[in-house]
């Protein structure tokens, strides 16, 4: 059986397609599970149970694993010293879903596509196609999030034009500029900020309510325990309600009296105009980035859930003259169109390959990768060999030159990032190339670099004058794991859950 | 008995009352506790129950807002709800907010959650 995962840094949630219809697959939790591990005697417990223990012991629960995908160390050591990678721990999340999954649908759960932010870079994909791995799963396809959403809202085969994916969740913000085109899909441009979401919506208008409270002779109700519990959900509770109404009265009991801060929506949304403004400038960040105006948007897809606030659809009907879309539930909008895919691709599709009959999505590269080279003043440089937002699939070559006759190797450095000065991107080592003997002075080296559809690395690189390879490298980088290494980590996940039973 | 579940969303709601009701500090504690009362009553005519929170933290079923040392108490024990927790039949819709002794750790099977009173 296959499934969609939209594996979320705060919540994840499960779709399947049954009776031609995608649907969101109930949960133990419901129909969304928060990405949460708690380890509880060390077997590891996932979801809303996780969350409730978290106060028990912060030092055995682990949350916002999805921040860490891709980078090196632990983000769990546990009582025995057993270091848990971030894939390990996505894992563990991933197992749990799939298993709740297979008990909801009545079968076993194999295959399974999952959505990934556009902005992870390799390594973060890597990271997730490793953990679907250890969590017993095929990966089918990493899918960037903005793209399922666009397959969810239908817009393969039934539509075409240029659209935005405005994604705000709880604690972070995307968007996406993608167009359509009969069975293709192309992300153009895209962009986000990992520290902005509903949280930060609800951090003001919980300090309003305290300083209201304050000023009306109240207490300080902000102190870290109950009385700040209750303002939370509270406040909360008072921002869900101010989506549909125009007024509503934060009820909040102190230690000696019922205190009540009655709140707009227009004050809520004068308090919070800074957060949304944010908002638009990163939307109109990524227009500009698709050398596009908010003219050239024929619709804004609506997903996650704090972009149900009625200011998100007002402020964007100002900027394009029209409503936006919010056909879909916006919480599910990811992972229902994860599992349209995964319905899709045909059966003996590998894994990493995209073939023109598999649906024909095209994502872009978030990053510009490059290698170091020496300029023509002799500097280490940063030379972009694929740019930014170049569509993936996608291959390019570029011509490099020895700096020296008879130069017996070549250091080989990776580069993701799009400045050209060398300590403001990203730099991995990869590995010192042997160069053939008696290669003249600016012998020709052509690197070919390539992305396959779920953005994994490929390098190759190619001695011009002798006409032949010097090798192509799958980008293998000390971050991610080794198959000997995930087949450990699987066995260790087993034997934690065969400890729960 | 109707087949029909009440939404959670409409359980959410009056639970939000109840709370108010619970943490009342007025002139007219009487009348309070009687409206809490028939609340709690038209939750249970349609199936939804307030969790129970005597024993053991089951994760389950409590959140736990807060840890605290109490030797006179069991390890692991709810020693305090701030909030009640409802659930219509197995399914949790509401987890009760709890204070819980601290749990003692790796000694074994069970101590954690078990009541060794």
């Amino acid at each position: 059986m296959r499934i969609g995962i939209d594996l979320g840094t705060t919540y994840s949630a499960v779709a399947a397609v049954r009776g031609g219809t995608a649907e969101i697959v109930d949960c133990q939790d419901g129909r969304l599970t928060p990405s949460a591990v708690f380890f509880d005697d060390g077997r590891p417990v996932v979801g809303m149970s996780a969350k409730n223990m978290a106060a028990v012991s912060p030092e055995d629960y682990v949350d916002l694993v999805k921040r860490r995908m891709g980078m090196p160390g632990p983000v769990h050591i546990d009582e025995k010293g057993r270091e848990y990678r971030p894939e390990e721990m996505s894992a563990i999340i991933l197992a749990h879903l799939a298993s709740q999954a297979g008990l909801s649908l009545g079968g076993e759960v194999r295959e399974a596509v999952i959505t990934v932010p556009a902005y992870f870079g390799d390594a973060a994909r890597k990271a997730t196609r490793d953990a679907a791995e250890i969590a017993g799963l095929r990966p089918l396809r990493i899918l960037n999030e903005p793209t399922a959403a666009g397959i969810a809202y239908g817009l393969l085969r039934s539509e075409s034009g240029t659209f935005m994916v405005y994604d705000l969740g709880g604690g972070t913000f995307d968007v996406t500029v993608m167009r359509v085109g009969g069975d293709d899909l192309e992300v153009i441009a895209t962009d986000g900020n990992r520290a902005l979401g509903g949280f930060d919506f609800d951090n003001i208008l919980i300090t309003y309510a305290a300083l209201e409270i304050l000023a009306t002779g109240g207490p300080e109700l902000r102190d870290g325990g109950q009385g700040e519990a209750r303002l939370r959900a509270a406040c909360e509770d008072a921002k869900r309600r101010l989506s549909q109404l125009d007024r509503a009265m934060i009820r909040v009991a102190g230690p000696d009296r019922l205190h009540q801060v009655p709140v707009t929506r227009r004050r809520f949304e004068e308090i919070t105009a800074g957060l949304l403004a944010r908002t638009e400038d990163i939307s109109e960040s990524v227009l500009a980035q698709s050398n596009l105006g908010w003219t050239d948007i024929d619709k804004v897809l609506l997903v996650g859930g704090s972009s149900r606030m009625p200011m998100v659809a007002d402020m964007l009907q100002r900027l394009t003259g029209r409503r936006p879309s919010m056909d879909i539930n916006p919480d599910e909008a990811v992972a229902l169109g994860a599992a349209l895919l995964a319905d899709q691709i045909e059966p003996e599709d590998r894994p990493v390959v995209v073939g023109p009959g598999a649906g024909g999505f095209r994502d872009v590269t978030s990053h510009g990768m490059g290698i170091a080279a020496l300029d023509d003043r002799g500097v280490r440089s940063n030379t972009v060999v694929i740019p930014r937002n170049t569509p993936i699939p996608c291959k390019r070559l570029r011509d490099f030159y020895t700096t020296r006759a008879n130069q017996a190797e070549v250091c080989f450095e990776l580069t993701e990032g799009d400045s050209e000065d060398i300590d403001e991107v990203e730099v991995t080592v990869l590995d010192m190339i042997a160069l053939p003997p008696d290669l003249p002075e600016q012998a020709p080296l052509r690197v070919g670099m390539g992305f396959d559809a779920d953005a994994t690395m490929y390098i190759g690189l190619f001695d011009v004058t002798n006409e032949r390879f010097l090798g192509e490298y799958q980008l293998s980088r000390p971050e991610n794991m080794t198959r000997e290494a995930k087949e450990a980590s699987r066995r260790t996940l087993l034997e934690l859950e065969a400890g729960r039973e | 008995m109707s087949e029909q579940r009440i939404s959670s969303g409409l359980v959410l709601g009056i639970a939000a009352i109840i709370d108010r009701l619970d943490a009342y500090a007025g002139s007219d504690p009487a009348s309070a506790g009687s409206v809490r009362d028939d609340l709690l009553e038209l939750l249970a005519l349609n199936g939804v129950h307030p969790v129970e929170c005597r024993g053991a933290v089951d994760s389950s079923l409590h959140r736990v807002v807060r840890v605290v040392e109490q030797p006179e108490a069991a390890p692991g024990a709810v020693v305090a709800v701030w909030a009640r927790g409802y659930a219509s039949g197995e399914t949790v819709i509401r987890h009760a907010q709890v204070v819980v002794n601290r749990p003692r750790k790796g000694e074994g099977d069970g101590p954690w959650f078990s009541q060794t009173r």
